[in-house]
């Protein structure tokens, strides 16, 4: 009988691998998974699209939209030359969208990105080096748990004034306790897999095992806690707005059109706080979208599939 | 008529990569009172086996495709999970490797002890007590109380196995599935619970069926053994001819890999018989024998078509799933 | 002398944990006046039931846990009391292969990034792409392809890990690795695939192994001599021969016997388990399982004796040794 010959692999054998100087490459690879995910490409398209047209709002509101015409109010959706209708104070609320996505966007979008990497370092420090500096660190977010969120935007405004800026340093302090417990949580967990004392006897000292080892692992964590919030934060932005804390009358805001629509909801006008509500939930959404994509792209098992 | 009839047995999972085929064509039967093994590597669906057997396929993928099971004459496949109940942990109990996740940590073993004997049959509290305390004596626990008292995370790994059997056992099944019973134990643990799983079966006349890796396992205990590789059995005996003389390549090769089975006195230079290569992919399996790819004695014919049972001894009591078992031995 | 490693009144204490506030601070001993030499080019088997303290002795070796008091001599220097920077250097020397190949490989980073980061950090090679030649050379070595490394640990097997942990060790060029436990989770045929890469290694590197294990005819097969430890006390070490044919401790006896072997066996008589029981006393902590115990046995733990057979040495910690018809020369050590 003849003899069954095994037939030697012949895959090809890559002659320069050279894994680091790859970036370009990475990247596109990146992306080629990434569109896969078809929602996390929608969210990104919604997000984009709204970063544009408040980016463009000189450009492409019909109306200016703080200057009201008394004559014309509540009026519906479709009204010629309002195709989102008018306000109770006779504004256009196409405009004020378009202008509202600046405010809004970014009083939500500039805290969360910036607590991200501070509640990175602060939740990795605190849960992988643990003793004192962690129960220091974590003891003082404590404090800032404790305190309510208007009480701490009243004490900013008082330093600072009202205005948009106070909306997002009282944005940041709210979400950074949230955030580093999300980080310090997961570093908790992490810290006590093997990987790490193989770090250790591998020579890696604590900074890198915290930065290289421990940071990738928690990230996609925190990716999408911190797109969660955005939603969050948009709707934060107009409580403090609402109280006179933040973004002044007349200037537009989604949240704040929302809550001053609410005075109309009844008397026959609901378009008016619906239409910036469904804005937020939409861009919200989106975000969310974009959180799970981004974090689907960080994990090698999805990576890979 | 044998207590568990199994044919043609075929449980896929359908994955987004495609059909993993992870028990492909399985036959064997047990009769009242014998301990049978399913022996075989990771992946080679013993467990899938015995899940199959107890209606407890994972779900939603998984999915009986084919075969019977009979159990004492009747169908198990394509019950509703009603009907099943009546038999899981009635008629047929398994055993798991990790007894720590069968159990709920935040109540104690009586607790969960009497839940379970009270669940088959009106029994009074003190009734179960009883029958709690009457099955730990069985399975060789010396204070029944103070176990029935403590949490399942204060035992030792052998002593919550014991309780384990002991569940089991509080509702008589006619068969023990016992999934790796001893793998996660201490070798001197593992001695003692092989012992009283052969002493359960003496005295109850519960047949088991072993799953388990190690001819370690299956030589104190089993009176038959199957060997299963990527999801087929391939070679089945008893036990005492499968040890002495296997004709399969791959439990020659499972056997010799074993360091026990090493010649007393070699040693230092000397290497363990291995088998190259791993197992195949279960999603493209190849459509000869399985084996082949690993085989040392693999020709052409293997490739084409997975070989018929052929008898490997005169009494017709061990056969094999091989073209070349002859040369093997 | 030509001792790797030297380890002498090696001692271990945890702190227990308690609720109770006022409350002196109880300890659990897990390793209790461990004493232990690994010749150079030897492969030594550290054998004992689970709580034995052998993972803990190990991980000492390593400096991942702290010494409570006693030494550790590498090559005649001390590494038990050195701080974090200074046991890099070590690093370079003695390695460690874990049980889990799983949780010892970083799941987010490519199996290239893993094996060549320590590389680059300790200064092995001096440029990333001969890192990367390096690693690629190392997988080969431990049979796995060059493309491997740019793929990432789920996509691997068991037994492909457990490759993959052996080429990081290796990638620093140790002299000494501490395994772990190394196949206990693999699969029969993969563990001699395993059991014998390592064999491979050894020769061609000329190393010197510490194999942590549970599973006696693994440890035969394997080491050369085995220390068998029970309750945090090294009991009986011998060659591992000798010690499979006449063992002379009660203990070492049992842990043999527990062997299970591919003839049928005799019924074992203990088919009783008790709970572990919470008096204590200051003989050997095995005398209330031992067959042989006598009064002597509960009041003081035995010290260690030292026998030469032929000029090979055995030493045990019994009062009633078994096999003992050929007493050549015998040292009770202090």
């Amino acid at each position: 009988m003849e003899k069954f010959e095994p037939v030697l692999e012949t895959k090809q054998v890559l002659q320069h691998p050279l894994v680091f100087d790859r970036k370009e490459n990475k990247l596109k690879k990146l992306w080629n998974v990434f569109k896969k995910d078809k929602l996390a490409v929608m969210g990104l398209f919604i997000i984009l699209v709204a970063a544009a047209v408040s980016l463009l709002a000189p450009i492409i509101a019909p109306y200016d939209p703080n200057i009201s015409n008394g004559s014309k109010r509540l009026l519906g959706i479709g009204t010629a030359g309002h195709i989102l209708g008018v306000d109770e104070q006779g504004r256009d609320i196409l405009s004020r969208l378009i202008w509202g996505g600046r405010t809004s966007l970014l009083t939500a979008v500039v805290p969360i990105t910036c607590m991200f990497s501070l509640s990175l370092i602060l939740g990795l420090l605190a849960g992988y080096w643990g003793g004192k500096t962690g129960e220091v660190i974590m003891r003082l977010l404590d404090v800032l748990f404790s305190f309510p969120t208007v009480l701490l935007a009243i004490v900013v405004s008082a330093i600072m004034g009202a205005g948009v800026l106070t909306i997002m340093v009282s944005c940041c302090l709210t979400m950074l306790p949230y955030m580093t417990r999300v980080v310090y949580t997961s570093t908790v967990t992490e810290k006590t897999k093997e990987y790490i004392e193989a770090a250790k006897i591998l020579g890696a000292n604590k900074l890198q095992i915290a930065f290289k080892e421990i940071l990738p692992n928690v990230v996609s964590d925190l990716i999408v806690y911190s797109t969660s919030l955005i939603g969050v934060a948009m709707v934060l932005g107009a409580g403090l707005s609402f109280l006179g804390l933040g973004v002044q009358p007349p200037t537009a805001d989604w949240g704040k059109m929302t809550s001053d629509g609410m005075k109309v909801l009844t008397l026959g006008a609901p378009h008016v706080a619906t239409i910036p509500g469904l804005i937020i939930l939409i861009v919200a959404t989106a975000f969310n979208w974009l959180g799970d994509g981004l974090r689907d792209l960080f994990d090698p098992h999805k990576r890979t599939q | 008529m044998a207590l568990l009839e199994v044919s043609n047995l075929k449980t896929c999972f359908h994955t987004s990569r495609g059909k993993v085929k992870a028990v492909n064509g399985v036959s064997f039967s047990i009769d009242k009172g014998e301990i049978m093994a399913l022996v075989g590597e990771s992946g080679s669906g013993k467990s899938i086996t015995g899940l199959s057997i107890l209606g407890l396929v994972p779900q939603p993928n998984g999915k009986i495709e084919d075969g019977k099971i009979l159990f004492k004459g009747e169908n198990l496949v394509g019950k509703g999970s009603k009907e099943y109940r009546q038999i899981q942990g009635g008629e047929i109990a398994m055993i798991f490797q990790n007894p720590l996740t069968a159990m709920d940590p935040s109540y104690t073993i009586g607790n969960q002890m009497f839940e379970i004997i009270r669940s088959r049959g009106k029994v009074g509290k003190k009734e179960a007590r009883d029958q709690a305390v009457k099955l730990l004596h069985l399975v060789g626990i010396h204070e029944p109380e103070r176990v029935l008292s403590s949490y399942p995370h204060a035992l030792s790994g052998g002593m919550r196995q014991r309780v384990m059997i002991a569940m089991a056992l509080s509702c008589k099944p006619k068969l023990l599935i016992a999934d790796e019973p001893t793998t996660a134990l201490d070798a001197t643990i593992q001695k003692q619970i092989l012992d009283l799983l052969k002493k359960i079966n003496k005295e109850t006349g519960t047949a088991i069926l072993i799953i388990t890796h190690d001819f370690g396992v299956v030589a104190n205990l089993c009176d038959s053994v199957a060997v299963m590789y990527a999801g087929r059995i391939v070679e089945y005996g008893e036990t005492n001819d499968i040890l002495s003389k296997p004709v399969h390549p791959y439990t020659k090769g499972l056997m010799g890999a074993m360091p026990e089975f090493q010649e007393p006195g070699s040693k230092g230079m000397n290497r363990l018989i291995q088998i190259d290569g791993t197992p195949p992919d279960l999603i493209e399996l190849p459509e000869g024998c399985s084996f082949f790819e690993r085989c040392n004695f693999a020709t052409n014919l293997c490739k084409k078509a997975f070989p018929d049972a052929t008898y490997a001894n005169d009494s017709g009591t061990q056969f094999v799933y091989c073209y070349h078992s002859k040369e093997v031995v | 002398m030509n001792n790797l490693l030297e380890i002498k009144h090696l001692q271990k204490q945890f702190p227990q944990k308690n609720n109770k506030l006022f409350r002196k601070k109880e300890y659990f001993t897990a390793l209790d006046d461990v004493n232990l030499e690994i010749k150079k080019g030897e492969i030594l088997g550290l054998v004992g039931e689970s709580g034995s303290g052998k993972s803990t002795l190990g991980r000492m070796i390593m400096g991942l846990t702290s010494s409570s008091s006693g030494s550790i001599k590498y090559n005649g220097e001390e590494i038990s009391q050195l701080t974090d920077k200074e046991k890099i250097p070590y690093y370079l020397k003695m390695q460690m292969i874990f049980q889990d190949s799983t949780s010892s490989l970083n799941p987010r980073k490519t199996i290239g990034e893993q094996i060549t980061a320590p590389m680059l950090r300790l200064g092995v090679v001096s440029s990333k792409q001969e890192a990367e030649k390096e690693s690629i050379e190392l997988l080969k070595k431990v049979g796995l392809k060059s493309e491997h490394i740019y793929r990432y640990p789920h996509e691997f097997s068991g037994g492909q890990r457990q490759r993959i942990g052996i080429a990081r060790a290796l990638a620093l060029k140790p002299e000494f690795l501490v395994l772990d436990e190394p196949t206990s989770a693999l699969d029969v045929s993969i563990q001699a695939q395993i059991l014998n890469l390592l064999l491979d290694i050894q020769e061609e590197f000329n190393l010197t192994y510490l194999f942590i294990g549970h599973n006696l005819s693994v440890i035969k097969f394997f080491c050369h001599r085995v220390a068998v430890l029970y309750k945090g006390k090294i009991v009986e070490i011998a060659k591992s021969d000798e010690l499979y044919s006449k063992p002379f401790h009660p203990i070492s006896n049992m842990l043999l016997k527990s062997v299970l072997k591919l003839e049928r066996q005799e019924e074992s008589s203990n088919l009783e388990e008790t709970l572990e029981s919470t008096d204590m006393h200051t003989g050997c902590s095995f005398s209330g399982k031992c067959n042989y115990a006598s009064a002597k046995c509960y009041e003081s733990h035995p010290q260690t004796t030292i026998q030469y057979y032929s000029g090979i040495e055995r030493s045990y910690a019994c009062y009633h040794p078994l096999n003992q018809e050929t007493k050549e020369l015998e040292v009770v050590f202090p």
